[in-house]
């Protein structure tokens, strides 16, 4: 096995039993994530990307939740030395993950206002996670933790507290909180949103562990917020050489913090590759999609200078510029599959522009594909493409329905698309 | 240039803060304060801004949801800001809301048809012409008429804010507030829903405002934009100039902000420290000094008036313009303080 891997998830399901049947959430995700490296994985809502979070920390509850097959293999630092050892997370005994979550992989949730206590002030949250894990000088025995589990605090509990707060404060000062002995007082609800996230980053980070889970760190954030806690997690980064797996639904974000990249749909991984080979070549139709779903901040400047068409006058260009902008966006057509009832074949197929007869029947494996692996059959050397899609651009089949009379896929359901009344 | 639909001059609305033993009002809080623009026919203006900065108050004030403290609104030349309930209600039909969250502002209880046919009924619509006209809307939108007699569950994010879509054209409206309509959508709905938006309005003439706090939305669909910050507009302009050469120290920082889906550009950041401050005690003067880049004693002392620094281009700043133009005070790092 690689020992630049800190991480590897290989063929993971996740099944909920339901009353309306089996919604099969992540359907063989196989991902890894390497010492220091930040992964960015990407979906749309109910792809899976948060469950396979979860899944590494086992925070879902089992049942309704069940791991039919499958192993989250980690390496798991031992002792205090630089020695590891791989141990598989699905199969570990629940004393064991409690020693692993918080110190060794430990998780920033969505909205930093429910994930925080409301009735304990800021700094007991962090000391709490530091007193678990780290030596603070007070051994705490089986009677603390008895009581506490029956929410009351000894006196030894006190002590251990009090003796985790240096730590706790000099985090938040690493973290750039300017009064950080006054925040440890403070209760969430007092804090700002931005503030409360770097709370959690705080916690998160407390116990130095060798990997954060970010599920959509600054989603519920403005984006001038956004912009100073994504600073601040990269900074930290560098800083802490912790590896991060950053889930996001938020395109923007993964390219400005991510190194690698995962594109998720219908509970399995479509591409995986360096951020800038998936970005700048997207291979699986569906990254491209979703890339070409993105409206342009930056306008037809830079747009204009990669195909040339706008190279005239300014006042032309302005003209121009315009009925660009009023051009539709390309879109996705049909919605994201229930994952109740997936359909056979590759996942993606009925929303395709390029789906063909194997696409319908047999799963495509992720496989290489240049820069990056891809799950999806018109890469796969073995098998003869149909000409007529080999040769298209992909451009092509992306362009807004209904654009010179171009009609991107027959097979899509007629219902959901709002473009498709004009064509 | 064509005919202002809605013209908007020195909205205010405050909420007051009770308080004391008696519970009266001890403060207010100045959600809007002094907003003036006006909409042209068949355009849309951009309204961004942060949480909190009255953006959506500003829309619900528009449609008289809630009663606007001080100002004018005149839609078509009528003063609507002081009209009677009755005489609203006449007008209501022209003036239409879709709201950010789709699931709860559409009722559970009621299907797709009951939800349509309401504001129809309402408004005297017979039951064979409202049945008729149902099945126009749903086609409108990209629906189909089987779907009428479903309930609001049963849809997708994307197709329930197509069904706040149709509500809000059931009775053809002149002029539509368009509150976050797809902040609660994944990208790919996103652009579905953007692109009925726009085709809607070159087919029906519509006349739109847009609250959005995501630039690159605004970018695509409005043609005007206005920035706010703590109740008030600070730039104001055409979407290209306000985009490709943003006057205001605010707009800058929130553009640099946006984070660019592409790797390689990792952009230069301005980042603006410490958040938002309350409207209740907004800062004296000009409102963004505590965290702008270049502010100096003028700003504290006197506050910049929104005023055209090139044509149609409107910004409220003593020291308007390219970041470079004007020395950096403050430093660039992380600074975090509470406001």
């Amino acid at each position: 096995m690689d020992d630049d891997k800190l991480l590897e998830i290989k063929d993971l399901h996740l099944h909920f039993h339901t009353y309306g049947g089996t919604v099969k959430a992540l359907r063989g995700v196989n991902l890894a994530i390497k010492h220091g490296e930040t992964l960015g994985l990407v979906g749309e809502s109910g792809c899976g990307k948060s469950q396979t979070a979860m899944s590494l920390l086992q925070l879902t509850p089992k049942p309704p939740a069940e791991y039919p097959q499958g192993e989250i293999l980690y390496h798991r630092k031992v002792g205090r030395g630089s020695e590891r050892k791989w141990i598989d997370i699905l199969r570990l005994p629940e004393p064991d993950l409690r020693r692993i979550r918080g110190n060794d992989i430990s998780m920033i949730f969505q909205e930093p206002m429910t994930s925080l206590n409301p009735v304990l002030p800021c700094g007991e949250q962090i000391c709490e996670v530091i007193v678990q894990h780290q030596d603070v000088g007070v051994k705490l025995r089986a009677w603390d933790r008895f009581w506490l589990r029956r929410g009351f605090k000894t006196r030894r509990y006190g002590k251990a507290l009090e003796g985790a707060a240096p730590r706790a404060i000099g985090m938040l000062r690493d973290i750039g909180i300017p009064d950080p002995e006054g925040l440890m007082e403070r209760y969430p609800h007092e804090l700002s949103g931005g503030m409360r996230q770097r709370v959690m980053i705080a916690i998160g980070l407390s116990c130095d562990p060798d990997l954060l889970v970010a599920d959509e760190p600054t989603t519920a954030l403005d984006v001038t917020i956004q912009a100073q806690i994504m600073d601040l997690m990269r900074s930290l980064k560098t800083r802490v050489g912790a590896s991060i797996l950053l889930i996001t639904h938020h395109l923007g974000v993964v390219a400005e913090m991510a190194d690698r990249i995962a594109v998720m749909y219908a509970g399995r991984i479509v591409e995986e590759g360096p951020a800038v080979d998936v970005f700048k070549a997207p291979k699986h139709p569906y990254t491209l999609g979703l890339l070409n779903s993105i409206p342009d901040l930056k306008g037809g400047s830079e747009e204009g200078g990669a195909d040339g068409a706008d190279a005239g006058a300014p006042a032309v260009q302005t003209a121009q510029e315009r009925s660009r902008r009023r051009r539709d966006l390309p879109v996705i057509p049909g919605t994201v599959p229930n994952l109740l009832n997936p359909p056979a074949g590759c996942s993606y197929h009925p929303r395709c522009p390029f789906a063909f007869e194997r696409c319908r029947v047999k799963v495509p494996e992720l496989q290489k594909a240049e820069g990056q692996m891809v799950a999806c059959h018109l890469y796969d050397p073995d098998i003869t493409v149909p000409a007529a899609l080999r040769n298209k651009d992909a451009s092509v089949y992306l362009r807004p329905p209904g654009a010179d009379g171009f009609n991107p896929n027959p097979t899509v359901k007629e219902s959901d698309l709002g473009g498709r009344a004009e064509a | 240039m064509s005919e202002a639909l809605l013209e908007v001059e020195d909205l205010k609305k405050h909420f007051p803060i009770r308080g004391g033993f008696i519970r009266r009002n001890v403060n207010h809080v100045r959600a809007v304060d002094g907003v003036s623009f006006d909409i042209p026919q068949g355009q849309t203006l951009g309204l961004v801004g942060e949480s909190g900065c009255g953006k959506t108050t500003v829309g619900r004030t528009l449609l008289r949801l809630t009663d606007p403290t001080a100002g004018s609104i005149r839609f078509r030349g009528q003063e609507i800001a002081t009209l009677s309930r009755r005489r609203m209600r006449e007008l209501r039909p022209k003036m239409q809301i879709v709201f950010q969250d789709p699931m709860s502002s559409l009722n559970p209880r009621m299907t797709i048809k009951q939800i349509l046919t309401e504001p129809l009924r309402l408004n005297g619509v017979g039951r064979d012409a409202a049945h008729k006209r149902i099945v126009e809307l749903l086609e409108t939108v990209g629906m189909t008429a089987e779907q009428a007699n479903r309930f609001p569950h049963e849809f997708s994010g994307g197709q329930r804010q197509r069904i706040g879509v149709a509500r809000a054209l059931a009775l053809n409206p002149d002029f539509i507030v368009l509150d976050e309509p797809t902040s609660a959508l994944d990208v790919s709905v996103q652009a579905q829903v953007l692109n009925l938006l726009s085709r809607l309005q070159k087919e029906l003439d519509l006349t739109y405002l847009f609250i959005s706090h995501d630039l690159s939305v605004i970018r695509h669909l409005c043609d005007e934009v206005a920035v706010m910050y703590l109740g008030r507009i600070v730039e104001k302009g055409p979407v290209e100039k306000v985009f490709t050469s943003p006057q205001h120290p605010y707009t800058q920082a929130l553009l640099s902000a946006v984070p660019i889906p592409d790797p390689e550009t990792r952009a230069k950041r301005i980042i603006l420290t410490g958040d938002v401050p309350s409207p209740v005690n907004p800062p004296k003067a000009c409102r963004f000094h505590p965290r702008c880049p270049r502010a100096q004693a003028i700003c504290r002392e006197i506050d910049p008036p929104l005023e055209a620094k090139e044509a149609g281009h409107l910004a409220a700043c003593h020291f308007p313009g390219p970041q470079e133009k004007w020395p950096i005070t403050q430093t660039r790092e992380v600074k975090v303080s509470e406001g």
